[in-house]
């Protein structure tokens, strides 16, 4: 009966109690007293990442270095002098990877034992995702936060003044408790104390006074080196003596007011360099600035000074525009007076030359011979010439200023009209004249009628040498575009190498000897139709006659 | 006895013209020409003179150039529109402008016509001859205010 013997045998407890350490689903490890490792069974061996014969008889802090700064480790001592148990949750970095295990240390005999099981990953993940909720949290406040600054910012870009006062009262009341705006001014030599925000009204004024009658030279005080040195400056705790040692003179009383405990500054940037620095304190009621506060801080600052360079622009924009409108103003008023001189000055003594010449002809006939008959048709000729270029003039000029009145024009039946004139003034040319009916356009009808007066008079004009002349006034359906008008005759037409001149004022292809003509016609039809939003153009060949094509509202 | 056509005119070539073209178109009636605004109110108000110039008779029309030295043309002409005496009297603006502005002003003042006065002579001519027929001679003029000249 021996088969069995084994099986049969009473175990001794010690031995019992190792079988059971060591299949047991939680990682064991006894320490002693002197933080040698006395046991560890084959889970903890696991878990550590290290054989059982490597721990056991060896120091807990020789085998895990860095042990001592965990909480750990304080635990095991605390268990160990007061034998009390404990729990905790230890994390383990094996290279990369980290683990989490709950901690049980139970005080023993020969020093305390440790239970640890693995936390379960998804209360890892879990715990994970409550701190990351947390951060997202602070991350969504402080966007909304920058986000309302911000707006609040843009809002107050008309009036710079406003904006300075909105940037201090808002670090001061999100980052907290003064603040101070420092701007730099005249080619960046001085530092100018733009605003500054306290709750303490009086502290505040009381800042705000001295500001106004101290500048500070660039480069002076704790925010001199922040603007010096580009560079976020954290003084998270801070002597309030240092700070009144490194005020300029005229701020040290000031200084020792605001009681600093904690400082921080940050340079303002905008368009690319420093426009500035927003400095914060906190009396000693205060906790001290951390990072956070001062990437904040940055985040807002910039917002800031991107306002108010804004703001500069826009007041630098505003008064440009308002100057240019002055200027405008009275550049119109005196083309305005200008011609209206012209209108009455100019024209009168030209009356006066044509006038006494004929004066002449007509009671002094006997004493001229035919050359001073010509030479006195000469000079009538002429005024009669110069009244005919001022009077283009004045309507070229007239023709920009008044307003545009659209209304419902019959172009065929103005083109009749001055067809029929000219048929009147020279009742002996024969002209065929072919107008489409009913071309009804939105247009300022005076203005238009001069427009036809031209191109109409030019035709006119520019077929009197041709025996069969033909003039003809038609529209064609815009290709996808405005509807084009267009004026075609069969006269003498033009060499299209000039037609980009056929719209300047005083531009004339042919000769007053030719043709008569004051070249200021085309340019003011080339006015009116601009004015319309429209377009003239020409088409031309010498000897073939001219067409002039024109749309009365913008297209392609 | 024709009635007078009083021409308010400062320019001395202008008025040589005007003078030549109403002979011209035969118109016969005195001109009496005055060199600017206040002298033309003068005329017309007599102010500051004795009794035996408000006696004296309303001219048949009056051409009245706009720009005037020390009183200008509208002026003239609002004063002309604002009197009793003269209210009804026939005035025509004679002018080298052509600004639509002007001839809103003059209309809107009170100007019976509004002439411009053209570069060419013969144009300049016809035009102030015509209006001397027709002002001066063919137009029957208002009866006179209660109180007024014959």
């Amino acid at each position: 009966m021996t088969e069995h013997g084994d099986s049969r045998r009473i175990a001794s407890a010690g031995e019992l109690a190792l079988e059971i350490l060591d299949v047991l689903p939680e990682g064991c490890q006894v320490i002693g007293f002197d933080f040698r490792y006395l046991y560890v069974n084959d889970l903890g061996a696991t878990q550590m990442r290290v054989s059982k014969e490597a721990l056991v008889g060896r120091p807990i802090m020789e085998c895990h270095p860095g042990i001592q700064q965990t909480p750990l480790l304080a635990s095991l001592r605390r268990c160990m002098a007061e034998r009390t148990p404990d729990r905790l949750e230890h994390a383990a970095v094996h290279g990369d990877e980290e683990r989490r295990y709950e901690v049980r240390i139970i005080p023993v005999p020969r020093g305390v034992c440790m239970l640890s099981v693995e936390t379960p990953e998804e209360r890892v993940a879990a715990a994970a995702s409550v701190g990351a909720l947390e951060e997202l949290r602070r991350h969504a406040e402080r966007s909304r936060a920058l986000f309302e600054a911000s707006r609040a910012f843009a809002e107050e870009v008309g009036d710079p003044e406003r904006l300075l006062e909105t940037v201090a009262r808002t670090c001061s009341s999100l980052v907290g408790t003064f603040a101070a705006i420092t701007l730099l001014s005249d080619g960046d030599e001085w530092m100018q104390q733009a605003t500054t925000s306290h709750p303490d009204a009086e502290l505040e004024n009381a800042y705000r006074a001295i500001a106004t009658a101290s500048p500070v030279r660039m480069g002076e005080g704790v925010v001199g080196r922040v603007l010096r040195e580009d560079r976020p400056l954290l003084l998270a705790k801070v002597d309030p003596e240092s700070i009144v040692a490194q005020a300029p003179e005229a701020y040290k009383e000031m200084a020792r007011r605001l009681d600093v405990h904690s400082w921080v500054g940050v340079a303002m940037h905008a368009r690319g360099r420093v426009t500035g620095a927003i400095s914060m304190a906190r009396d000693r009621r205060g906790k001290p600035y951390s990072h956070a506060d001062v990437s904040f801080l940055q985040d807002l600052a910039d917002r800031a000074a991107l306002a108010l360079d804004n703001a500069r622009l826009h007041a630098s924009l505003e008064r440009r525009v308002e100057q240019a409108t002055i200027r405008l103003a009275d550049a119109n008023k005196e083309l305005e007076a200008f011609s209206y001189s012209v209108a009455h000055d100019l024209r009168a003594p030209l009356r006066g030359i044509d006038g006494f010449s004929q004066a002449l002809l007509e009671d002094n006939l006997d004493h001229l011979d035919e050359q001073g008959k010509t030479h006195l048709r000469y000079v009538r000729e002429s005024a009669q010439q110069m009244g005919r270029l001022i009077d283009g003039l004045l309507l070229l000029s007239r023709v920009s200023r008044g307003e545009l009145r659209r209304d419902r024009v019959d172009l065929s039946a103005l083109a009749r009209s001055t067809l029929s004139r000219l048929e009147r003034a020279e009742p002996d040319r024969r002209v065929e004249l072919v107008v489409q009916s009913d071309l009804v356009v939105e247009a300022d009808a005076t203005l238009l009628s001069i427009v036809l007066d031209n191109l109409v008079g030019n035709a006119w004009k520019f077929t009197r040498k041709q025996p069969h002349a033909r003039i003809e006034l038609g529209a064609v359906p815009g290709d996808a575009g405005p509807c084009v008008y267009f004026v075609r005759d069969n006269g003498v037409g033009f060499d299209m190498a000039y037609a980009h001149k056929l719209f300047g004022v005083f531009q004339r292809l042919h000769s007053a000897h030719e043709f008569d003509g004051t070249g200021i016609g085309l340019a003011t039809v080339e006015r009116i139709i601009r004015r319309h939003g429209g377009r003239v153009w020409a088409e031309a060949a010498v000897g073939e006659g001219a067409a002039f094509q024109f749309t009365l509202e913008g297209g392609r | 006895m024709d009635r007078v056509i009083l021409l308010v005119e400062d320019s001395p070539t202008d008025e040589a013209l005007t003078l030549r073209a109403f002979q011209r178109s035969k118109v016969r009636n005195p001109v009496v020409v005055v060199r600017d605004g206040a002298e033309a109110l003068e005329y017309l108000f007599s102010t500051g003179h004795g009794d035996s110039r408000e006696r004296r008779s309303l001219p048949a029309v009056v051409l009245l150039d706009l720009k005037l030295p020390k009183v200008d043309g509208l002026e003239v002409l609002q004063r002309i529109r604002a009197d009793e005496r003269t209210r009804l009297l026939p005035v025509v603006i004679l002018t080298s402008s052509n600004e639509e502005r002007d001839r809103l002003e003059s209309y809107r003042s009170g100007a019976n016509s509004f002439v411009r006065k053209p570069v060419e002579f013969s144009e300049f001519a016809d035009a102030v001859g015509q209006l001397g027929l027709y002002w001066a001679l063919l137009n029957e003029v208002a009866p006179a205010p209660n109180g007024g000249t014959a």
